[in-house]
């Protein structure tokens, strides 16, 4: 061979080659292994999709699971499930980061030490036949399983020889004051059905249903109320997302809430006059009972300048039909099911109920054990074993205290549970059970909606499905009475059809129920709420987040890692403070803060903002259960003390970046006019750039957006985002493609909060790519600013260059640990350490739609066929992914309406992203 | 991806190992099985004929991107293509049946061999092999030699789909063979063709396939 200087030069870096492989710690898998007997349904490369249920949090929506060889890759909306109708929410985006989570359990655990699951079983069987033989009863705690798994926990306890209504439902944010108000009123607990859509204007008590209760189903009719022009008010202590996402923001004396109501329900009557849609008899009834409510007692009760309350009540006597919504958890005090009671009464007035407000009857449901009754009958020692199905009362805190405590008077508890979660930790005896995407089961959200949860795959670890390990213990003793021959899923394919678990449940429309308000109504109101807790103490607001959703949603690394959107804390729960109440505290933002309630005391930091009503403290739901007592529902109602530990903990986002500073980058406009002056053209030294076929792109309506951050977790998931923990996060490594940018404006209306989910802008004229030293970034003939991994060589210059700040570099190797790596998506490049990376607008899916059109012999692609993972989840369609090139498409519809600018327009980088202005009434 | 610096001088590394290897011979010609028996100093140790011990853990075999005459490995069963797809004229869809349907051609199932080899060559060792395993419900595990990056995506069915486009000649299909090389003749088969990226951009100009790097780099 002759030696040049090429083969030199090659020889040598072959060398340095040989060493560098010798580090590569990853290698490209050796072996090809096919299957051994091929399932009949499976190509390798190509997904397959199923309907199941989300069970990461009451709501259960409807999810389709993207499965690839049979691992789960990606979770999003049931478009056929009516709760979820194609989209999901940051918690269900996370659920496939739980399926694979290092912090799964796999093996059971018996006395705290890892056995198999013959020895797990034979614990199990003895545990029962020594509580059956000692004449004691078996009690079932479980979270709310009101289907076919539930009847079957009845059965198994009838065939025990138990009475088959031992079965404790375990739902300890549930908002029982509704159903109780609603009682009161109508004399029905029949599940309330709300049309936002069809509301004119509508009214939230302290209901935050963007983050609390079913927020994907809540959010979408918001984003149809809004779109349809309706408008709405939010009344509670803090701007919270449904607040943010509301017109007006106002706020009275935590605990006043009923007054206001009261007073809301007086005004209404004195207007309306003989026109009232109730029968004389109860009208006058209503009319002596609210005398006392007059506007001067509640403006000075509920500290309101004089003159809302009638301005509220002409208001939403002129936009009939109107909707009253609430309590919510945040204005839920000792007295909330008298605000509720008065919230329906505020309906019934304003005639709102058959037409916004409709009440549809419950499914029959077996009789069960309340949580009152366990209590007692564990006090008296008539219970010999608990099975928690699920259930943690102990993350509860003080608020569980006495469910915690009759626990620890049973003598064995048996645990079925997914994690090592606090409760899971007390029991002797602890059985892993499978994940919801690897079990079957089936969920009533609401009624007329029966969705039927089934496995998309085979399970991660050696977990055992409960309700076998239960069969298989029943058939051990021998007592199978009424109970199924085979596994439950046998037992569950036949309670429905082949038909009913492709469409992932049965929906049928349900008549609503013809209600009338009780002449009883606001018969007996409780005095004024009363606090517990120290008497120098400030009023605690417990405060729902989306990401925790009310804080039943189990934590996972993935919604922990997401900023919440308006504090813009992650990895730690937070404490907000107005400044007024900081200053006089004597609290800086970052400050750690010693709280004290009657419950406990915490330690976080603080987060001062105008975005809350002074003189109060709110905590979000997660850390407030630590300061709460069990004498209330977990809201309002106790006060805490709040000193500052002379700690701190630095904030991930800087201060000055949640203030626009009067930059217009989430714009608005006014209702009047939805319009933004006309931009002229820019001038460009450079040449027009030419998209032939497509030109990509996104448009994002503002005035849709509630901020949630479901496309941010979306695209974690899609994308194979790493997660960098608190640490780096603090570092400002958010490795987030696409975050929620929250900016909270003082206004001469008071302060403002707006929301912009800012990504890779795809410009034309991208800043970026003019920089980059290896042409690793590029302008593609399809308009996406595409990054080449394998060419990026990490000088960052871009990310410098990039006016949008949305680039991101690989400052390490962040680790994926355990099964972590089963859940990446095949279809995209897992970057590495050194590299930067940024929004790629889901090329991957858009390669896969054009190569599937191409394969059908189609030249051109329907409108909506390629969804990137944002737009496919956004709950309110704020998102809509599209070519900006096709006419006919809703993208470009929405690029031509006059609410629509590109951000920093001025810098004419002619970004894909069009951004739609909000609509405000004082733009 | 693994190695987004390394890759380069990965590439060169493999160039550095060919410069040591003998010429691959031609395809069909009486030293290919030779040059795949016979191993060059610097190539890393091949397991040699049906594993005995399937279980036991194989030395690496350093996958290399791009290589072309990569020596050939030989797997727990010694398959020769040559006879398949050479001598018995089984088309390669036959067994790679995914090819036209998913980005992945796919090896066929333990089950899909014993299809035919229930009845045909039964004596023979390696489908005794494979007829014990497919029987315990044990996949065969077969050596890669074919190997793109991770980094890259390629489809089968994009390629093997394709529609010619009508003024241009070389717009013809793309077959197997045009990247796999002659596996028809190669009782082992190695790679003949480099997997590199001029190889295929060469191809795509050719053909007037779309040469922008999000075509395969995603």
């Amino acid at each position: 061979m002759r030696l040049t200087r090429r083969t030199f030069l090659g020889s040598a870096v072959g060398v340095l080659g040989i060493g560098l492989l010798e580090g590569c710690k990853e290698k490209l898998p050796r072996y090809l292994v096919p299957y051994s007997a091929p399932p009949d349904d499976v190509v390798p490369g190509l997904a397959r999709k199923y309907r199941t249920v989300c069970r990461e949090c009451p709501a259960a929506c409807g999810a389709t699971v993207r499965v690839r060889e049979g691992r789960a890759v990606k979770m999003e909306g049931s478009p056929d499930h009516p709760v979820s109708l194609g989209a999901l929410c940051p918690g269900g985006q996370a659920a496939i980061e739980r399926l694979y989570a290092p912090t799964r359990l796999g093996t059971p655990l018996l006395g705290g030490k890892e056995v198999a699951w013959d020895r797990a079983e034979a614990a199990l069987l003895e545990g029962l036949t020594g509580t059956l033989a000692a004449g004691k009863r078996v009690v079932v705690l479980s979270r709310p399983e009101h289907g076919q798994l539930g009847a079957l926990f009845g059965a198994w306890l009838a065939a025990l020889g138990q009475p088959s209504s031992q079965v404790v439902s375990f739902d300890p944010m549930a908002r029982g004051w509704l159903r109780e108000g609603q009682r009161r009123a109508f004399g029905t607990t029949a599940t309330p059905s709300y049309d936002f859509a069809a509301a004119r204007l509508l009214l939230s008590i302290g209901d935050d249903f963007v983050e609390e209760g079913s927020p994907v189903e809540a959010a979408r009719a918001l984003g149809e109320h809004r779109a349809a022009g309706g408008r709405s008010i939010y009344l509670g202590p803090r701007l919270s997302l449904t607040a943010a996402s509301a017109d007006e923001w106002l706020s009275v004396e935590p605990g006043t809430e009923l007054t206001f109501v009261l007073g809301l329900a007086r005004q209404v009557l004195e207007r309306l006059g003989s026109r009232v849609a109730l029968p004389p008899a109860v009208a006058d009834g209503l009319r002596s009972r609210l005398a006392p409510y007059d506007d001067a007692a509640v403006a000075a009760r509920s500290r309101l300048s004089k003159g809302t309350v009638a301005e509220l009540a002409a208001a939403l006597i002129a936009a009939s039909p109107s909707l009253v919504v609430g309590p919510g958890r945040v204005a839920a005090g000792s007295d909330a099911a008298a605000l509720a009671e008065a919230v329906y009464v505020l309906n019934a007035l304003l005639g709102n109920v058959g037409k916004t407000l409709r009440f549809l009857a419950d499914p029959p449901r077996p009789p069960g054990m309340e949580q009152a009754e366990f209590i007692r009958r564990a006090a008296a020692g008539e219970i010999g074993m608990v099975l928690l199905h699920h259930a943690d009362p102990l993350a509860f805190g003080p608020v569980q205290a006495g469910l915690a405590a009759a626990l620890g008077r049973v003598p064995i508890v048996a645990a079925f549970t997914n994690e090592l979660d606090l409760t899971a930790r007390q029991a002797q005896l602890v059985l892993p059970d499978h994940h919801f995407l690897e079990s079957w089961s089936d969920v009533t959200p609401r009624p007329g909606v029966q969705g039927i949860q089934q496995p998309v795959m085979t399970p991660v670890l050696g977990t055992r499905p409960a309700a076998d390990v239960l069969l298989a213990a029943a058939r051990a003793l021998g007592k199978t009475a009424g109970l199924p021959e085979g596994s439950f899923g046998e037992a569950m394919r036949q309670a429905f059809t082949e038909k009913e678990i492709e469409a992932g449940g049965r929906f049928e429309v349900v008549t609503p129920l013809a209600v009338a308000l009780l002449p009883s109504a606001l018969g007996s109101l409780p005095a004024p709420a009363q606090r517990r807790g120290p008497g120098m103490g400030l009023p605690l607001v417990v405060a729902p987040t989306i990401r925790h959703l009310d804080g039943r949603t189990p934590r996972s690394a993935l919604l922990q890692e997401m900023p919440d959107p308006l504090s813009g804390f992650s990895w730690t729960g937070w404490v907000e403070f107005h400044p007024t109440t900081a200053l006089a505290l004597k609290v800086k933002a970052g400050d750690v803060v010693a709280l004290e309630g009657p419950g406990g005391r915490v330690d976080l930091p603080a987060h001062v903002t105008p975005a809350i009503r002074p003189g109060l403290v709110a905590v979000p739901v997660g850390d407030a259960t630590s300061l709460l007592d069990g004498a209330g529902p977990i809201g309002l109602g106790v006060r805490v003390t709040a000193v500052p530990t002379g700690l701190q903990r630095p904030l991930h986002l800087p201060e000055e970046g949640r203030h626009q500073h009067g930059r217009e980058l989430a714009r608005s406009v006014s209702r009047a006019a939805p319009r933004l002056p006309p931009q002229d053209p820019l001038p460009s030294m450079y040449p027009a750039v030419e998209h032939p076929d497509h030109r990509w792109g996104l448009a994002i309506d503002l005035d849709r957006c509630t901020g949630c951050g479901a496309c941010t977790a979306a695209c974690y998931v899609e994308n194979n985002l790493p997660i960098v923990g608190a640490e780096d996060m603090q570092r400002g490594r958010s490795m987030s493609w696409l975050r929620i940018q929250a900016f909270v404006d003082e206004t001469p209306a008071g302060p403002e909060a707006s929301f912009l989910p800012l990504g890779c802008q795809h410009c034309s004229n991208a800043p970026c790519e003019a920089v980059c030293p290896t042409f690793a970034t590029y302008h593609t003939q399809e308009g996406l600013n595409a990054q080449i991994y394998a060419r990026c060589i990490g000088t960052r210059y871009c990310e410098n260059n990039c006016p949008y700040g949305v680039r991101r570099f690989n400052f390490s190797e962040w680790p994926r640990e355990g099964n972590a790596r089963l859940g990446l998506n095949p279809d995209v490049t897992v970057r590495d350490r050194g590299v930067t990376e940024k929004c790629s607008l889901c090329i991957h899916r858009i390669s896969a739609g054009e190569e599937e059109a191409r394969l059908d012999g189609r030249k051109q692609l329907r409108d909506g066929e390629i969804v990137s993972a944002c737009a496919a989840t956004c709950p309110t369609r704020a998102i809509v992914f599209g070519d900006l090139k096709d006419p006919g498409s809703e993208i470009s519809r929405r690029a031509a309406d006059g609410r629509a600018y590109k951000l920093l327009g001025e810098l004419n980088t002619e970004p894909g992203v069009v951004y739609l202005a909000r609509r405000r009434e004082k733009a | 991806m693994s190695f987004a610096h390394t890759r380069h001088a990965l590439v060169v590394a493999a160039a550095a190992m060919l410069a040591c290897q003998p010429p691959a011979p031609a395809p069909g010609s009486p030293g290919a099985e030779a040059a795949a028996a016979e191993l060059p100093a610097c190539a890393p140790p091949v397991e040699a004929g049906p594993a005995g011990a399937p279980s036991a853990p194989l030395p690496p075999l350093g996958i290399t991107i791009g290589a072309q005459g990569e020596p050939a490995p030989v797997g727990e069963v010694a398959f020769s293509h040559r006879a398949h797809a050479g001598d018995c004229k089984i088309p390669c869809l036959a067994c790679h049946v995914f090819a036209t349907q998913s980005p992945v051609a796919g090896i066929p199932s333990g089950r899909k061999c014993m299809g035919c080899h229930k009845f045909v060559a039964k004596e023979k060792l390696g489908v005794r092999i494979l007829a014990a395993r497919v029987k315990a419900e044990q996949p065969l595990r077969w050596e890669r030699v074919f190997v793109v990056p991770d980094f890259i995506y390629f489809s089968h069915r994009a390629h093997l789909r394709i529609e010619a486009k009508a003024d241009c000649k070389d717009c013809e299909k793309v077959e197997c063979k045009d990247c796999h090389g002659d596996v028809a003749s190669q009782k082992v088969v190695r790679q003949e063709t480099p997997f590199t990226m001029g190889m295929c951009l060469g191809c795509h100009e050719k053909k007037r396939a779309p040469r922008g790097c999000t075509v395969c780099h995603k």
